[in-house]
């Protein structure tokens, strides 16, 4: 994939983001202050504005900005954490014209280790790691097994949808959420939700 | 939602702008940016005290700017954190080379947002040093208390290291003050309705007429227990007691105390609240030695308060009675 082609993907990714607002703002009033669509819609937007006006010279370069102007423009947690897989999952990307299925196993993997070193949570806490971590799992198998990149992709947001709907059964252990401790249980984390659904859409623009 | 807005976008940036205009006395803003500071500065070489944190908190930290109390805040977005990079920026366009204290509320994102913050100024050479503040008695266990969540009672360090700053006092001590002070200090809220949120327009938190939540958070994010409502006085005793049973008082020993309104609870109710607890207090054997009642950390027309005690010792009477000036609160 090369630098237009990433654009293309994330504009694609914040069409999709910004299109969940209301289903995430009603995911997270069950358990938060019900404001997180609008977060992720005012994230989203500035990047679509971003991709509008500046030049990027590589994919990481595009990534890299794309994460910073989510963590700028979203804020609390959930901005350096939604800004971290794109950030944190390009500083450790090599910097080439054209990205493979490697380089996006790598966005996705060290994106997941910088969201961890950033938030403190792991799996099993009812964040969106619970989605991420294993959408990348399923990315690295795929990838083993000598599949395409769109096919690890579509593998991966299989694994992160089903990953974000077992957080229902979990009790949060970060975030505002841990508050309610066992009242917690029962709604899908609202993070994970968002983070399955930007994992989809670049699935679908790759596979598209 | 009937509420005096615009544009959705625009609430945070009208509202500070707002907020500063009808308090240009003591506050000044650097156009375009979330960043307050005070309309007259204080000398350069103190300790500047700076937090970074939500907006739709009005007065919240702004109206803690000023002469005693904070030097700068960088308000996020509503009801999120500002950024480590804009607090950062801000922290840096800010700099003097004077000691600067940050002050966090234990709240996740302030903390990972404040925490990159100090990393990035220490990496540019600014002499910052992070504090954090939790006092939440509902929020974690007491032989936790650093999970426990930072809330209202935050005002008495800020205070104390406010009055300690303006005489001189070294980052180190400032540090060292604000440990103390919040290791002093333990809070509780009673809330008794949920405001509507600015941008989605729904309410945050529901609660039938004859019943009181005691515990919950400042976005009415729910909280750990539902009790019936009935006087004010047995609602304040009851929590009061639990203060006391968290940081029991030795004969003797006073008390600072702060009742803090959510943004829907009248000056009446807060005074008749503030009343009741010194009057319970008494009734355990604590006299308050001064405090106040406002509002603080509102959440828009949620109706509720927060009580907050201080157990006070000497240096810290003599910094709370060392004179402030902010649009919240004065004391000259």
């Amino acid at each position: 994939m090369k630098t237009a082609e990433i654009i293309d993907m994330l504009n694609a990714v914040s069409t999709t983001a910004i299109d969940a607002k209301e289903e995430l703002c009603k995911l997270d009033s069950f358990v938060g202050d019900g404001d997180h669509g609008f977060t992720v819609e005012r994230g989203f937007s500035a990047v679509k504005a971003l991709l509008e006006e500046a030049e990027f010279a590589s994919p990481k370069e595009a990534l890299e900005a794309a994460g910073d102007e989510l963590a700028d423009t979203m804020g609390g947690a959930i901005g350096l954490i939604i800004g971290g897989l794109f950030s944190g999952g390009a500083e450790a990307m090599e910097d080439k014209d054209d990205l493979e299925a490697e380089d996006i196993y790598t966005l996705l993997s060290a994106g997941l280790e910088e969201i961890k070193l950033i938030g403190g949570a792991k799996e099993g806490d009812r964040t969106l790691i619970d989605a991420l971590s294993p959408a990348c799992d399923a990315f690295k198998a795929a990838l083993d097994e000598g599949k395409a990149v769109g096919e690890c992709i579509s593998d991966a947001a299989d694994a992160a949808e089903a990953g974000a709907k077992a957080t229902a059964d979990m009790v949060a252990k970060k975030g505002r959420a841990k508050f309610l401790q066992e009242e917690s249980k029962g709604y899908v984390d609202a993070g994970a939700v968002t983070m399955s659904k930007i994992i989809r859409a670049m699935s679908d623009y790759i596979n598209q | 939602m009937k509420k005096f807005l615009n544009k959705t976008e625009d609430i945070m940036q009208e509202t500070i702008e707002g907020y500063v205009l009808a308090n240009k006395h003591y506050l000044s803003l650097e156009e375009g940016t979330h960043n307050i500071t005070r309309a007259t500065p204080k000398e350069q070489g103190k300790v500047k005290l700076v937090i970074g944190n939500g907006g739709g908190h009005e007065p919240g930290t702004p109206g803690q700017i000023g002469y005693g109390l904070f030097d700068l805040v960088s308000v996020g977005d509503v009801f999120a954190a500002q950024s480590g990079r804009k607090l950062f920026q801000a922290i840096k366009e800010f700099d003097d080379g004077s000691p600067i204290m940050l002050l966090i509320a234990n709240h996740a994102g302030d903390v990972m947002n404040g925490n990159l913050a100090i990393r990035k100024a220490k990496a540019a050479g600014i002499n910052i040093e992070g504090v954090i503040h939790y006092d939440d008695i509902m929020s974690a266990p007491k032989e936790t208390p650093e999970e426990r969540r930072g809330v209202n009672g935050i005002f008495f360090p800020t205070k104390v290291v406010g009055a300690a700053a303006e005489e001189g006092a070294s980052l180190e001590t400032c540090v060292k003050l604000f440990n103390e002070t919040r290791d002093r200090t333990r809070s509780i809220s009673i809330a008794l309705g949920g405001g509507t949120h600015p941008q989605t327009g729904l309410t945050m938190m529901d609660l039938p007429d004859d019943i009181a939540n005691i515990g919950a958070g400042s976005h009415g994010e729910g909280g750990t227990t539902n009790i019936p409502f009935t006087t004010s006085y047995e609602m304040v005793s009851k929590v009061t007691e639990m203060l006391l049973e968290d940081m029991p008082f030795e004969e003797g020993e006073e008390a600072l105390l702060l009742v803090t309104g959510m943004g829907g609870t009248t000056m009446m109710e807060m005074s008749i609240a503030y009343g009741d607890a010194c009057k319970y207090l008494a009734s355990r054997g604590v006299s308050v030695y001064s405090g106040t009642a406002f509002d603080l950390v509102t959440a828009q027309e949620a109706c509720g308060i927060t009580i907050s005690i201080c157990k006070a010792n000497d240096e810290i009477k003599r910094l709370w009675d060392a004179p402030c000036k902010s649009p919240i609160y004065s004391n000259l």
